[in-house]
């Protein structure tokens, strides 16, 4: 197994924050820490190369920097690249982990990177790059590149790796099912009888953080707005033709509407399984109202209305997806000139 | 109140006349399955089929699957309000087929969309949906029924659950006679002997056909919380009628739920069980919702609960009153312990919940139902031959969330399931 090191200009022996601009540069075989961790990794693996770059270039251009450091090492041929440990230097801390996430984006080899779980740069990368956790300083040294050398063997075997708590990496915010020995209600039962005798508990669920959306400000002239109506209702036409998913939506549609003024019972039905749906069955503008807003329009108390509504089904969305449904229907508004919406939810 | 269970646990069943149970067998008389079920017009035509644990078997569009109960004693019947009048249970003796489901398979006759659509839930009885599938650990005994003269899908359904519930209740009529296995002697009265009390809050799902339970024989939307001797729901008071793939909680999960085990389990040794608190989930709008999560919090407090253990059926809009019951108990001062299934998409990296108050501190993960699994095609397919929502091919193999598993919710929560970070 070949394994490749990436370290700062500190670690590599070139100097202190006075060679904070040493370009790349690599060295055969294990230099400084990585003599330490080639005892660690013993016969099976290999530490072949030793790439480095100074702190504060490869924080300040990683954009033409890590490109050149993946490049010195690929020429390594290496299965497994591991960078640091960087405890809790923050530029060093960067430089790892941008030059782990480009190794395996551009190389398709595992990477894991080593520093403090306070690092900027642990919080920053801790979803795309592995990364094990350090003490902020250089004294946990040892236990951090046991913990380099055993999950580098693991990685370069091809072995999938366990939960993060089993392991010993940060939580990559990735949440997958295992099984415990007893049931949720006999663990919840658990933790309740823990909080009752006031003794300490972890709870198997941090509550989330959600982005908080501040209301727009009131159109300040609706009578010059150009209205869109945009939905995650799952309305469209009859038959489905799109494939509209019920649940789950990957993709969202905009239908034009010919200029009617009403959308007539029979043409519509709702691809979407988590509400009652007889209701809008019956008259499709109860959902998307443009019965309504083309007579606000008649009447000059609104601009124009877009020809065309916007849908998709919110029915078990997947926050991240439907987050770029959003940004897609947002930039496609933006092409038809569109300045306001309204935004029917189910 | 004063119950005793009578268990016969059944390890095999086979077709055959006469209709028996004989140590751990249970024979099934088809015909006389076919004269319960076809005594109701609504129904045209029945298929009796039998799985087994580990069966390379896969089922589409089952409904609910009931574990048989039969007191042998009147004047009251399990299932009150659907076997009998609608007159208190929990008391005497009951006969219980354990290990044994009766379930319905069945399409709907009439068309319908949204939430009144059909969504079948899977069971896989082998390979790795198994883990997940209710009814996939138990002996099956499968319905597969035709619609007959039904008026609408909601007669329909009445008829599909009365049918079923003729059945298990002659099946566990069976074992009359026969010497139980064990029998479980349940008893929540009596002083608490300055154990801590701790009720145990039920939220159902009550959104309409389709998406129901019943109490003592009535589906629960107008109604506030109210409490159960915990003795009611082991003799069948609660019914699951909620054909949501996943979230749906069975009958058989609701006569025997991880939580009402959990707590008698400890019962008297290191926790007084001071009640159960039935709720409904998927109150309308927020005012209906606020109203009902004060309801429990105040039924917790005239049962001087300590504490509250709460799990709830379903997902999403239910979530939120669940979430709001949390909020009101731990304001009135009972801190609670709850079960929460999770999403988070495939990966596993989006947000696990759906809504969340932040006095829910403390939280049992039963697992994330929206990863993926591959199933392997299977030998035998009961209940149509494609997806009913889905329109696959359902002999080939299937790439599904969890979620799309029957009663996948429950399961995990019962058999241990966790989602942890990785």
């Amino acid at each position: 197994m070949r394994i490749v090191q990436y370290l700062n200009q500190f670690f590599a022996g070139l100097g202190g924050e006075a060679r904070a601009e040493t370009p790349p540069g690599a060295r055969p075989g294990a230099v400084g820490p990585g003599l330490a961790l080639q005892r660690l990794l013993g016969a099976e693996a290999e530490v072949v190369g030793t790439v480095f770059c100074g702190d504060g270039l490869v924080a300040d251009r990683p954009d033409s920097v890590v490109p050149k450091i993946v490049g010195l090492i690929e020429a390594f041929a290496p299965d497994v690249v591991v960078a640091g440990p960087a405890f809790d230097a923050g530029r060093y801390g960067l430089g790892c982990a941008r030059v782990c996430a480009a190794a395996t984006a551009r190389l398709g080899v595992p990477a894991l990177a080593a520093m403090a779980p306070e690092n900027v740069a642990a919080e920053l990368h801790r979803r795309e790059v592995l990364i094990v956790p350090t003490t902020a300083t250089a004294i946990g040294m040892p236990a951090a590149l046991v913990a380099m050398a055993r999950l580098a063997l693991r990685l370069g075997r091809g072995e999938p790796l366990g939960p993060a708590a089993v392991e010993g990496y940060l939580p990559r915010g990735r949440r997958m099912n295992a099984w415990a020995p007893a049931s949720a209600s006999q663990r919840a039962l658990g933790l309740l009888l823990a909080r009752l005798r006031h003794e300490p508990f972890t709870t198997e669920v941090e509550l989330p953080r959600y982005d908080r959306v501040a209301p727009p400000p009131p159109i300040a002239d609706p009578a010059r707005m150009r209205l869109a109506l945009v939905t995650e209702c799952g309305l469209v036409p009859t038959g489905n033709p799109d494939r509209l998913e019920w649940v789950r939506a990957d993709k969202w549609l905009r239908y034009g509407l010919g200029g009617i003024d009403d959308l007539a019972r029979g043409a519509y039905e709702v691809a979407h399984g988590g509400y009652d749906a007889a209701f809008a069955v019956e008259d499709p503008d109860r959902l998307v109202p443009l019965d309504a807003v083309r007579e606000l329009a008649r009447r000059g108390e609104i601009g124009e209305v877009l020809d065309a509504y916007y849908v998709t089904c919110g029915n078990h969305g997947i926050l991240g997806q439907m987050a770029i449904h959003a940004r897609e229907i947002a930039a496609d508004l933006r092409r038809q000139h569109v300045d306001s919406v309204l935004l029917v939810a189910t | 109140m004063h119950l005793d269970v009578a268990a016969f646990p059944v390890r095999r069943a086979r077709l055959g006349a006469p209709a028996a149970y004989d140590d751990g067998v249970l024979t099934i008389d088809p015909d006389v399955v076919r004269r319960l079920v076809l005594g109701d017009p609504r129904i045209a035509d029945v298929r009796v089929e039998l799985a087994h644990p580990g069966e390379s078997v896969r089922v589409l569009r089952a409904l609910d699957a009931i574990e048989p109960l039969h007191k042998p004693a009147a004047p009251v019947s399990a299932f009150p309000g659907f076997l009998g009048p609608p007159h208190t249970v929990g008391h005497g003796l009951t006969h219980r087929l354990s290990g044994f489901t009766v379930v319905q398979v069945t399409d709907f006759p009439f068309p319908a969309s949204g939430v009144q659509a059909f969504e079948e839930g899977v069971i896989e009885m082998s390979g790795p949906g198994a883990a997940y599938s209710g009814c996939a650990d138990r002996v099956n005994l499968f319905l597969v029924l035709t619609p007959g003269r039904a008026v609408s899908n909601v007669d329909y359904d009445d008829a599909v659950r009365r049918a079923a519930l003729r059945v298990a209740d002659r099946l566990a009529a069976l074992t009359i006679g026969h010497a139980p296995e064990h029998v479980e002697v349940v008893d929540h009265g009596g002083e608490d002997g300055g154990r801590r009390r701790i009720v145990w809050v039920h939220q159902v799902r009550a959104q309409g056909p389709m998406v129901q339970s019943f109490l003592y024989g009535h589906e629960m939307s107008g109604m506030v919380p109210t409490v159960l001797d915990p003795t009611e729901l082991l003799d069948g008071a609660l019914l699951g009628a909620n054909y949501k793939t996943g979230s749906k909680t069975p009958t058989y999960v609701h006569t025997r739920h991880p939580s009402l085990l959990a707590l008698a389990a400890r019962h008297g040794r290191d926790l007084h069980l001071a009640g159960v608190i039935v709720a409904r989930g998927h109150h309308e709008n927020e005012f209906l919702k606020e109203r009902s999560a004060h309801f429990v919090a105040k039924l917790a407090t005239l049962l001087r609960a300590d504490g509250a253990l709460c799990t709830y059926e379903a997902t999403g809009n239910t979530h939120i009153d669940f979430m709001l019951t949390v909020q009101a108990l731990e304001r009135a001062g009972i801190p609670a312990a709850s079960v929460v299934h999770e999403y988070g998409g495939p990966l596993g990296d989006d947000p696990p919940l759906v809504d969340f108050v932040p006095e829910a501190v403390a939280l049992a993960s039963s697992g994330g139902i929206d990863r993926r699994l591959s199933l392997p095609a299977v030998e035998r397919v009961i209940g149509g031959d494609r997806l009913a929502h889905r329109g696959e091919p359902a002999h080939g193999p299937l790439d599904l969330p969890i979620q799309e598993l029957f009663a996948a919710t429950a399961t995990m929560n019962e058999r241990g399931a966790v989602a942890v970070e990785h």
